[in-house]
């Protein structure tokens, strides 16, 4: 029997999830996947440097703080199909001068 | 009052007399210093009648409470005047050392009025006040003014601020800098120096400022310190500076495109923050007093056509120079925000009116004739860098371009009025009501145009709370209710933090509930959140009814129609803020009439008793 795995790579921006950085991640995740689960990978690789306010009592990303949007600035929730997306940005709002 | 000196420094420069006053001590409960202590001295003193430019308006220069020792960020200083590019209030406030060193030079604030004959400069060194001859420095740029006037007064611990050839000549985008490059940007105070023909303030203070407490002074400050230390939005200052915000306009579209039209722009890949810090920056700027934040970068270009060593682009800079002229070249704003320092001019109001001038040439408004052979395209990096010398030499088409955008537009018509984005006459700052829309109603209602300081919006909408102000929940930026409510509460606690007066950078750690900790600390007055909410709400009704008496209405509480369109393209596209809705809710907050004057019954709510009479005859 031939087993096939489906993996994606997705490239992930946090930008100032974690205080004073601006990152940009490849993520691994098995298909199919929705943005929970995303979440919940991220916050299982991240979530010790992650800042607390933007981590849910859910263990998933808190909307109220953190903004989530595809590469286009699309914004994205969780009844969002993001199967097809090779890009998601999760940002805090920052206000320059 | 402890933490003030209780002293006003007044200098006519049409006689040349100096005098030192008492400021009555109700002054400084009511209004604390900054602006608000502006605010109660120039409603007396600036006559309603009259040209920006009559020797009757005045400047004014003022420090607060929490000033003069070291308190975070407490650096400041504001200065205050009719303003010459809108008519009506303007305030305006630079970081760095100035504002300690002329609290501990012995003053709460100087006012300067009149006109001198021929340039001079204020010198200040505690109690020796004089004016001295500024022709050696007239006619030059910023950083040599600067550099020759430490030659000639000495300290290096001293301060000074003045004005580059832009304020000399009047461009009505003037500004003042801080010594060599903290502005206090908006509404064309430089031009109004310049009409004086005061070049420069230099001053040093070396007087201790007396609190109450010193002990729980030097506690409260420890403890404010460290919770701007802690706050992630401080640390991601720090990091990479304001243009840390650039990075996420394309999620946001805070920042706007080509003169408000678009909603997507490819270049702040490389215009931000984070893109200078691999680039061109070279560390931190030397930090303003007192300062934990450290958010001034200090960037190199040592080779091409943009050398510089200075001061890097700020936020704005980068918008007005960057996305707003579609010009992802980041060596070239940083070029662009230098040459505005050194000429002394406000990079807002000048990089909106190049947007401007680049989409009338797009229209065949402007032509080449007008530009005198300048291809004004979008994202044409040397015609940009031309106008601005244009802007600043008030030649060609700088000449009508150094008048903001209303005044162009109104010179230019065809329709160029449709473009011409500002409120008020002040040219609209690179933070989108339709990303945030509590932008809306606060560009709307500022006292000196559109202004995003006069409410620090970007603090709160869709990011904080302010529960001492009943917001306990952070709003969603696109939220159909309460931001005529979010507008109005960070209105009245930015009017507190300029008047006490620290940076708004603290907006984001430091609470109501802090500042009034702090200064109950510094004067021995006890106040509490809800006391300064209402000092706060008294300075800005204050400054509402200054310009009330110039004749604002209501009529006046609006934006561009460009801005309540949509987007085209970009995260916010079909997004326009519900703007009649929230200036409703807005005015019945503020308690404010369909006219636009604040209420008898606010302004009495808010001993402004002195002014129901000028409105209400």
């Amino acid at each position: 029997m031939l087993l096939v795995i489906y993996m994606a790579k997705i490239k992930v921006r946090l930008y100032g999830l974690i205080p004073a950085k601006f990152v940009v991640k490849d993520i691994d995740i098995y298909k199919p996947f929705n943005l929970k689960k995303l979440e919940k990978e991220i916050i299982s690789k991240y979530g010790d440097v992650i800042h607390k306010d933007y981590i849910s009592d859910r263990g998933l990303l808190n909307h109220q703080l953190v903004r989530i949007g595809d590469s286009s600035g699309r914004r994205l929730d969780y009844e969002d199909d993001i199967s097809g997306i090779e890009e998601i940005w999760f940002i805090v709002s920052i206000s320059g001068g | 009052m402890k933490g003030c000196t209780g002293r006003l420094l007044r200098v006519n420069l049409s006689s040349g007399a100096i005098t030192k006053e008492k400021i009555p001590d109700e002054y400084l409960r009511e209004y604390l210093g900054g602006t608000g202590l502006a605010a109660r001295y120039l409603y007396d003193e600036i006559p309603v009648n009259g040209d920006v430019f009559d020797e009757n308006n005045k400047l004014f220069f003022s420090v607060g409470p929490l000033n003069g020792k070291q308190f975070p960020t407490s650096g400041r200083c504001n200065l205050s005047c009719r303003s010459p590019l809108t008519g009506i209030w303007l305030d305006s406030s630079w970081s760095g050392k100035f504002g300690y060193n002329l609290k501990r030079a012995g003053y709460d604030a100087i006012i300067i009025e009149g006109k001198s004959p021929k340039p001079v400069y204020l010198y200040i060194n505690d109690e020796q006040v004089e004016l001295r001859d500024a022709s050696f420095i007239w006619g030059k740029m910023v950083s040599e003014s600067v550099r020759d006037l430490y030659e000639q007064c000495g300290d290096k611990k001293a301060s000074c601020c003045t004005i580059g050839p832009a304020g000399e000549k009047m461009v009505k985008t003037g500004c003042i800098i801080g010594d060599t490059t903290k502005a206090a940007g908006r509404g064309g105070s430089g031009a109004l120096m310049g009409s004086k023909k005061l070049k420069a303030i230099y001053v040093y203070g070396s007087q201790s400022v007396d609190v109450p407490d010193e002990g729980v002074w030097k506690k409260t400050v420890k403890e404010i310190t460290a919770k701007i230390n802690e706050n992630q939005t401080s640390q991601a200052l720090k990091a990479y500076g304001t243009g840390v915000a650039m990075a996420t306009a394309p999620q946001t579209g805070d920042a706007p495109i080509k003169n408000w039209t678009l909603g997507k722009w490819d270049g702040f890949e490389k215009v931000n923050g984070i893109a200078m810090a691999k680039t061109i920056l070279k560390k931190h700027s030397p930090q303003c007093h007192a300062c934990p934040i450290h958010c001034a970068r200090y960037v190199e270009i040592d080779e091409g056509d943009y050398q510089m060593k200075g001061e890097g682009p700020e936020y704005e800079a980068m918008g007005v120079f960057g996305s707003m002229c579609l010009n992802d070249n980041l060596e070239s704003i940083a070029y662009a925000n230098f040459l505005c320092n050194e000429y002394g001019m406000d990079v807002i109001s000048t990089g909106s009116s190049i947007s401007f001038a680049m989409e009338a040439f797009e229209k065949g408004i402007l032509t080449l004739q007008d530009t005198d052979g300048i291809e004004l395209a979008w994202g044409n990096v040397e015609a940009i860098l031309a106008m601005i010398r244009k802007i600043g030499d008030r030649v060609g088409i700088g000449e009508l371009l150094g008048q903001g955008v209303r005044k162009a537009a109104d010179v230019l018509g065809k329709g160029s009025e449709e473009f011409a984005m500002h409120v008020k006459g002040l040219e609209i700052p690179m933070h989108d009501p339709r990303a945030f829309f509590g932008f809306g109603p606060t560009y709307a209602t500022s006292p000196r145009g559109a202004c995003h300081l006069h409410g620090y919006i970007g603090g709160f909408d869709g990011a904080g709370v302010m529960p001492e102000a009943g917001l306990n929940e952070p709003q969603e930026p696109h939220a159909l209710k309460g931001k005529g409510f979010l507008a109005k509460i960070v209105q009245d606690y930015c009017s507190v933090m300029q008047s006490s007066i620290i940076c708004f950078f603290t907006l984001y750690s430091v609470t109501p509930t802090d500042l009034a900790k702090a200064l109950t600390a510094a004067t021995g007055v006890s106040y509490d959140a809800q006391e300064i909410f209402k000092i706060g709400e008294r300075v800005f009704n204050l400054q509402r009814a200054f310009n009330n008496r110039f004749g604002l209405t209501s009529a006046d509480d609006v934006l561009p129609g460009r801005i309540l369109t949509s987007t085209i393209g970009g995260p916010n596209e079909g997004i326009v803020p519900n703007f009649e809705e929230q200036m409703k809710e807005y005015y019945e907050l503020r308690k404010w009439e369909d006219n636009g004057n604040p209420s008898k019954e606010k302004l009495h709510e808010l001993g402004l008793d002195f002014v129901i009479s000028d409105l209400y005859g």
